[in-house]
């Protein structure tokens, strides 16, 4: 079910209503159906993935948990990660190494073509295959003790807020909250219908129409473009991909925080980001974190931490700076690129950022006498550049679009004409300001409260004004998040 | 601030918000925003020939016009496409014809019948598609075209022209040629006017279209919401134009790629008449004279010179008509910034001036129809 869309707010209305009229148990099970009816609503049929994954894990973790053998511990593990990663391989990348089986056997001359297959990626794969890989990890590492409780660990797995796209969330983090005695109060309400109506504005009053910019600028004859072209579609498509996805998480910790559960915040003003080791700090935190933990620890060989919080840079501090470090940190990049999506763009895409880090680890033991802002600012700056520029191959058709894209960006002689609409160039510049006002009202709330007190009630409903009206009037889904297809 | 009182907030604003769309919105009706375009001072007239159309602007009318065509006897048809200028009449009174209804009538004892196909703003892209369907359904033995400079600056297939797309037959004419190959890539991944596009294929699609049917059958701003969309941008546009102080005599510079897809649409429009056997007549479209135009000039001129290039085989086939109507029959159309009232219209004309176009054209291409 799209989060965009008229029938989810009644769905989560009557499923709000239904689990606080019921008491704890029946609530469970209301939240257990809810989140199947809530995935079936895409394509039933494949559901009894979320089930079998569901299935194999519930009884992987219970038995890791009791084999008193340590080799049959590994077994159940290993049983774990070859289903989860095996529905993640045929169903995501099967495709994507035909094709590239294909075409080596082509540049070799060789005469043979393996057909293609029909394959729809389930919604959502991505997410709730790396949540029970990290739930029956952590029952291996002792972290967690397994879940007796099928429909508790189920609802766990396929909790609708989360499901399909994130946040990826520990075991630790959700299931504890499913099993405790719950209490209506009005605040979770509240906070809850202004994250929901937060992230449906962000979707569908901003994602929605800097889509319809980004796809056409992405879809010109690149020869047309220039570099102030393409710096302008990669900061539209930072914008929109932000937007997009944040307005997701937004939507999800609304609609779980209605139902009185906390999920940790999964984007922190990313384009503030004062260094690239700051930027994955803010974006997408959960993935990030689950990453960080559960790839580039165990292979850089040191210590994994148990939260979804924190995100990939808060393992970069003990050794940095140390060339043998680079070699995890690049290929955790590759494979996180290559989560996003089953395309060569993807990995450069992570290469890319493994590359920023990199620089930054470097550059960052080096001392330079100037003030601490100026640094701060100059860091910002780059950061900020630098992370938009990468969604280039995020975004562009293939690799080729976008060594051409990059090109441009680096030969001055492309910065003499401009190739896009002039409302481009504007809305680009104005998403930018009201990023930096939104942050510095945000960071200044307090003291706004403090100084404003009989104004900031006013100031408050007339901002949840253009947001409800806004909402009211865009609401519908023309399209879907731009997480879904990873 | 306490809970309670947040909560007051988030519902006193749920409040205000239906009661401020009820206000604005809630007796609102329709709006032609392409009407709504060409201002208080400039009528659509659609030239129609004893109840049947001649000139049309939407598919939808097509079925109307064949059905007065076969009426008329069935006979080769001149096919001119153009925008608003064709349809648009300045300072309107009754009687007043287009350069459709004029050019239809030196054409009474010709062997031919009219089509005019006219859409607001369109792209030489969509004339291609435009093209490639018309002379697949109906006899087009010669094609009039129009071209605006302006227009090229425009890259979008609008959302009516799609069912166009959709047709096989019609699609697979397209993809043999870069325009019609782009243009169908365009209709995979544009969501056109379809609300629940993100749906497709899904269980959610029966809901939210049952849901959508029943909202707007029993709640009018729910209906209305498409029409507070357009207001929402008209506003913005007009925000835009008045905080920048852009107005119609402001500069507007190529598109480089846009102009570049269109330029290969007239290209590709060419070479599909060429294999049809259809005679091409293009002319450049009047624009008024009496003030600095709103193009970068050494653009223009490379455009008509490249124009030129285009037809340099048959040079007679190209006319330009930007300065064949006198200052005195252009008029003016409602304000684009907020706060002024009238501003130039550089693209509609009154009717004295349909004449002289509808003239101009028949003039040069009368002795071509003679001989076929």
């Amino acid at each position: 079910m799209l989060f965009n869309s008229a029938t989810f707010i009644i769905f989560l209305f009557l499923v709000v209503i239904l689990y606080w009229s019921l008491p704890h148990k029946p609530g469970l099970y209301v939240l257990f159906i809810s989140s199947y009816v809530f995935y079936g609503f895409w394509r039933i049929e494949f559901l009894s993935l979320v089930i079998i994954s569901t299935l194999v894990d519930y009884f992987a973790g219970l038995k890791i948990y009791s084999s008193q053998n340590q080799k049959h511990k590994k077994y159940y593990l290993f049983l774990s990660l070859f289903m989860n990663l095996g529905l993640l391989v045929y169903f995501k990348y099967l495709l994507f190494i035909i094709d590239n089986f294909n075409s080596t056997a082509s540049l070799l001359g060789l005469n043979f073509n393996i057909p293609h297959l029909n394959i729809i990626l389930p919604l959502g794969i991505s997410f709730y295959t790396f949540q029970t890989i990290s739930y029956s990890v952590d029952v291996y590492r002792g972290f967690i003790k397994p879940e007796k409780n099928f429909v508790t660990y189920a609802t766990y797995v396929s909790f609708f807020p989360q499901l399909v796209a994130g946040p990826i969330l520990r075991a630790g983090e959700v299931i504890n909250q499913l099993k405790s005695k719950r209490s209506f109060n009005i605040e979770n309400i509240n906070i809850g219908i202004r994250r929901v109506l937060y992230g449906l504005f962000l979707k569908v009053v901003l994602a929605d129409n800097i889509s319809q910019i980004v796809d056409t600028g992405f879809s010109q004859n690149i020869s047309f473009l220039s570099a102030i072209d393409v710096w302008t579609l990669a900061f539209l498509f930072g914008f929109q991909i932000y937007f997009d996805f944040s307005a997701y998480s937004h939507i999800a910790l609304g609609s779980a925080r209605l139902i009185g559960i906390e999920f940790p915040e999964n984007f922190n003003f990313p384009y503030l980001a004062t260094s690239p080791r700051d930027f994955w700090k803010r974006w997408h935190i959960s993935l990030s974190s689950w990453i960080r933990d559960y790839l580039y620890l165990p292979i850089s060989g040191r210590k994994v931490l148990d939260t979804s919080k924190g995100g990939l840079a808060t393992a970069a501090d003990s050794k940095q700076g140390k060339l043998y470090n680079f070699l995890p940190l690049f290929i955790t990049w590759a494979i996180m690129g290559l989560w996003h999506g089953a395309n060569w763009t993807f990995v450069f895409w992570g290469i890319y950022h493994a590359f920023l880090i990199a620089i930054y680890r470097l550059t960052s033991v080096l001392h330079f006498n100037i003030s601490s802002k100026v640094k701060g600012f100059l860091g910002w700056g780059f950061t900020l550049l630098f992370s938009m520029l990468g969604w280039i191959p995020f975004r562009a058709k293939n690799l080729d679009d976008t060594f051409k894209m990059l090109g441009k960006v680096f030969n001055p002689y492309e910065y003499n004409f401009l190739g896009l609409r002039e409302n481009d160039y504007l809305i680009a510049a104005l998403i930018m300001i009201s990023v930096l006002v939104a942050y510095f009202i945000s960071k200044n709330l307090k003291p706004i409260r403090k100084f404003t007190k009989l104004i900031y009630p006013v100031a408050e409903i007339v901002q949840l004004v253009i947001i409800i009206i806004l909402v009211f009037t865009f609401l519908r889904p023309i399209s879907q998040f731009i997480y879904f297809q990873f | 601030m306490s809970n309670r009182f947040s909560l007051i907030i988030l519902i006193t604003a749920f409040i205000i918000s239906f009661v401020l769309l009820q206000i604005f919105f809630g007796n609102a009706k329709a709006t032609n925003f392409e009407e709504l375009a060409l201002g208080h001072e400039t009528s659509s007239f659609f030239y129609r020939y004893k109840d049947h159309p001649i000139n049309i602007s939407e598919l939808d009318s097509l079925d109307k016009y064949v059905e007065g065509w076969k009426s008329r006897g069935s006979r080769n048809i001149i096919l001119w496409l153009g925008n608003s200028q064709l349809h648009g009449i300045n300072q309107y009174k009754g009687g007043d014809n287009t350069s459709t209804g004029y050019f239809y009538k030196h054409l009474m004892n010709a062997d031919y019948d009219l089509l005019s196909f006219s859409i607001p703003n369109a792209n030489l892209q969509e004339h291609y598609l435009l093209f490639e369907y018309l002379k697949n359904i109906l006899p087009v033995k010669k094609l009039i075209i129009g071209v605006c400079f302006d227009d090229l600056r425009e890259n979008n297939i609008r959302d009516n022209l799609i069912p166009i797309i959709k047709k096989n037959r019609i699609r697979n004419l397209l993809i043999l040629t870069a325009t019609g190959k782009s243009i169908v890539n365009v209709d995979l991944t544009n969501p056109g006017n379809d609300d629940l596009a993100a749906l497709n294929e899904t269980i959610q699609k029966y809901s939210e279209r049952s849901l959508n049917n029943w909202l707007n059958d029993n709640w009018y701003l729910w209906n209305i919401r498409p029409e507070i969309r357009g207001q929402l941008f008209n506003d913005l546009y007009m925000l835009r134009n008045t905080v920048l102080n852009i107005n119609p005599t402001s500069k507007r510079k190529m598109i480089k790629s846009n102009y570049n897809n269109n330029i290969e649409a007239l290209k590709d429009i060419y070479l599909s008449a060429k294999e049809s056997n259809i005679e091409v007549f293009t002319y450049i479209l009047p624009i008024r004279q009496d003030v600095k135009i709103p193009y970068d000039l050494n653009e223009y001129k490379s455009f008509k010179i490249y124009l030129a290039s285009l037809n340099v085989a048959q040079k007679d086939h190209l006319f330009n008509f930007e300065n064949i109507i006198p200052s005195k029959y252009w008029g003016s159309k409602d304000a684009t910034m907020f706060g002024k009232k009238d501003e130039l219209d550089f693209m509609h004309f009154q009717a004295a001036a349909h004449k002289i176009l509808s003239d101009s054209l028949w003039n040069n291409i009368n002795g071509y129809l003679k001989n076929n």
